[in-house]
């Protein structure tokens, strides 16, 4: 029911602005404001964290063939195996392999024929034939890779 | 003479505002008040530093020098270099060799992050002895580690960037330790590298760290490490207990005005240091080592010089007590000021951080020493001497130096590759 511009409405005294007091509407409404803003930023940060970090390796190859005259006997060979580098072996036990990346701090390990042992060029460490460490600071063994022959096939992994 | 020039010209330039009715003053001066701020420029020139503050107060201008003859020769490489593992190597190669000066340009940006990093250190080591990280200056300091982080930042990231095989093996070990970190070390690991291995992933990466954020973020904090310290002014000597010294106090004690007397002897220095600078570029040139083969470690790989103490402390620990450990004395630096609540400055009046700094000091250049000399061959006193990753020489008949000590040489038949 509309109300006609010439009927006096009762003078509704103006009322007082409230002193800033604490809580109310509009302070209410300023800290959804707020947490809605920090929700926001926060949720920015997760894609970029995820974007940062690298996607699931494309693994690499899990299964390596060598031609086995690619490595004379007492010889070592240096492949890339599950996208990291690989140490294969023609020892006197047959071939053998490990991941090639030292336990310490991540140099490539060489095999040294004369010492029949693996020696890490960035601290020295060394570890036998088995893997074990023999000296130095890498805290463990490096980690072994199954390998297998056939015919004139050096398999590792698969 | 140049003190009379200038206080001509700002008597000048006042007379100008003044009383001229030149159109481009009156102008200049409805909008941006240009008075009010020339007026400002001059307080702060004039500002009289603390009458003990001799050139070993120049260090941190030096270093904010050095950062800006970083970012023009920064830019002039980029122009060139190639951000990819199968191009950065060569396109280094071709700035040295081909491009006219391209061996000044990069020179003096190798030369420079040394240099820089250097007066950094001796920068914040002044600061120390001088009390000047005390009350009311803690956020200065805070600040002021916070750009020494940013600095070494940039040495790690710009040292893999030519791709040789130095880089490349420093970054391998250097990202391992860093990922060697309690809980989070995995993540960081993989971030730093984008994947298991240092690949040309990496190199994208480091390159944008490198020439974004690490610039904007030295920008940023020096901004405010600058804003800082003429708000605050140079600390005096004296005990934080009494209040802080006006202008007028420090002029009575005969500080002198920071321009031109402070700015004069900066400038002699500066030019001192950069000419140093040119003389090593000249005859000690930086090299280009081979490109980097990440299946083949090159024997004694290390750090730049100013990560080396870190890192051979690093060795004489276990793994995780080094990396813990390293990261309590660098935590324990960073909050120095609340940790130091002593109110004395004057470096013979706080006796045991004095000896403790001098300590620190000594065992930091000990430390690098020994990094240096580990794993290297050298005769001393007619001997021979292999010096083991610890830095411990053991003497070595010159005849099997091969046959010695397998760290020193594995045979390289050996190490075949791909
Ligand atoms: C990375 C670049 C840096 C630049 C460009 C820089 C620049 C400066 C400059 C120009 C000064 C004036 C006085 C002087 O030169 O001694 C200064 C003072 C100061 N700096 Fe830095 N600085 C840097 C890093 C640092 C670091 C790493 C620290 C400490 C860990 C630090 C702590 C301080 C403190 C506390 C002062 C005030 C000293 C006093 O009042 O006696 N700064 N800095
Ligand atoms: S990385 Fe192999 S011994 Fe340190």
């Amino acid at each position: 029911m509309a109300t006609p511009d010439t009927v006096p409405q009762p003078a509704k005294p103006a009322r007082p602005k409230p002193p800033t007091r604490p809580g109310g509407r509009r302070r209410f409404l300023e800290r959804c404001l707020g947490a809605l803003s920090a929700a926001g930023f926060l949720g920015a940060l997760y894609p970029i964290t995820r974007y940062l970090e690298p996607p699931p390796e494309a693994e690499g190859a899990s299964r390596v063939e060598i031609a086995a005259s690619d490595i004379p006997f007492g010889g070592s060979k240096t492949v890339i195996y599950r996208g990291r580098p690989a140490i294969v072996v023609n020892g006197p036990n047959g071939f053998i392999a490990f991941n090639a990346v030292c336990t310490h701090l991540g140099c490539v390990v060489k095999w040294v024929e004369t010492g029949q042992e693996f020696f890490c060029p960035c601290h020295g460490g060394k570890f036998d034939q088995k893997g074990q460490v023999t000296g130095g600071p890498p805290p463990q063994p490096l980690v072994a890779i199954s390998v297998a022959q056939s015919g004139e096939k050096v398999i590792l992994g698969g | 003479m140049l003190t009379k020039y200038v206080r001509g010209v700002n008597h000048w330039l006042k007379d100008r505002l003044n009383h001229s009715v030149s159109g481009v003053n009156r102008w200049l001066e409805d909008r941006i008040e240009l008075s009010t701020l020339i007026t400002f420029i001059q307080t702060q020139l004039t500002k009289p530093v603390p009458k003990h503050v001799n050139w070993l107060f120049s260090f941190g201008t030096i270093t904010l020098l050095f950062f800006a003859s970083q970012f023009l020769t920064g830019l002039l490489l980029m122009t060139y270099y190639k951000s990819s593992a199968e191009s950065a190597y060569d396109s280094v190669k071709f700035v040295m060799e081909q491009v006219r000066f391209g061996w000044l340009i990069r020179q003096s940006h190798a030369y420079g992050a040394n240099f820089m990093i250097a007066f950094l250190y001796l920068h914040a080591v002044r600061v120390f002895f001088y009390g000047g990280y005390k009350k009311p200056r803690e956020i200065t300091w805070l600040i002021g580690f916070l750009l020494l982080g940013v600095t070494l930042g940039f040495g790690f990231t710009g040292y893999l960037l030519p791709w040789d095989q130095l880089s490349y093996w420093a970054t391998t070990v250097g990202t391992e330790v860093a990922g060697s970190a309690p809980v989070i070390g995995k993540y960081i690991l993989l971030t730093l590298r984008g994947g298991e291995n240092v690949t040309g992933m990496t190199l994208t990466r480091f390159f944008a760290v490198h020439v974004i954020v690490l610039p904007w973020l030295f920008v940023f904090l020096v901004s405010l490490h600058l804003v800082l310290i003429r708000y605050k002014g140079i600390s005096t000597l004296d005990s934080t207990k009494g209040p802080e010294k006006s202008v007028e106090d420090l002029k009575q004690e005969g500080g002198k005005s920071f321009f031109p007397n402070h700015v004069m002897k900066e400038l002699l220095v500066a030019l001192l240091v950069f000419t140093g600078m040119l003389i090593f570029i000249v005859y000690a040139p930086l090299p280009l080592h081979e490109k980097a083969d990440p299946f083949n470690t090159p024997v004694g790989v290390k750090p730049e010089w100013y990560f080396l103490p870190m890192y051979q402390v690093l060795k004489y620990f276990p793994k995780l007590v080094g990396i813990i450990g390293t990261g309590l004395v660098i935590l324990g630096l960073f909050l120095l000021p609340f940790l130091d609540r002593s109110p004395e400055r004057h470096p013979a009046r706080r006796p045991v951080a004095t000896t403790l700094g001098i300590l620190f000091v000594c065992v930091a250049v000990i430390l690098t020493i020994l990094g240096a000399l580990a794993e290297t061959d050298r005769t001393m006193f007619g001997t021979r001497y292999h010096f083991d990753t610890k830095g411990v020489p053991h003497g070595i008949a010159e005849s099997d130096s091969a046959a010695a000590p397998p760290t020193s040489t594995p045979p390289e038949k050996d190490m075949k590759k791909e």
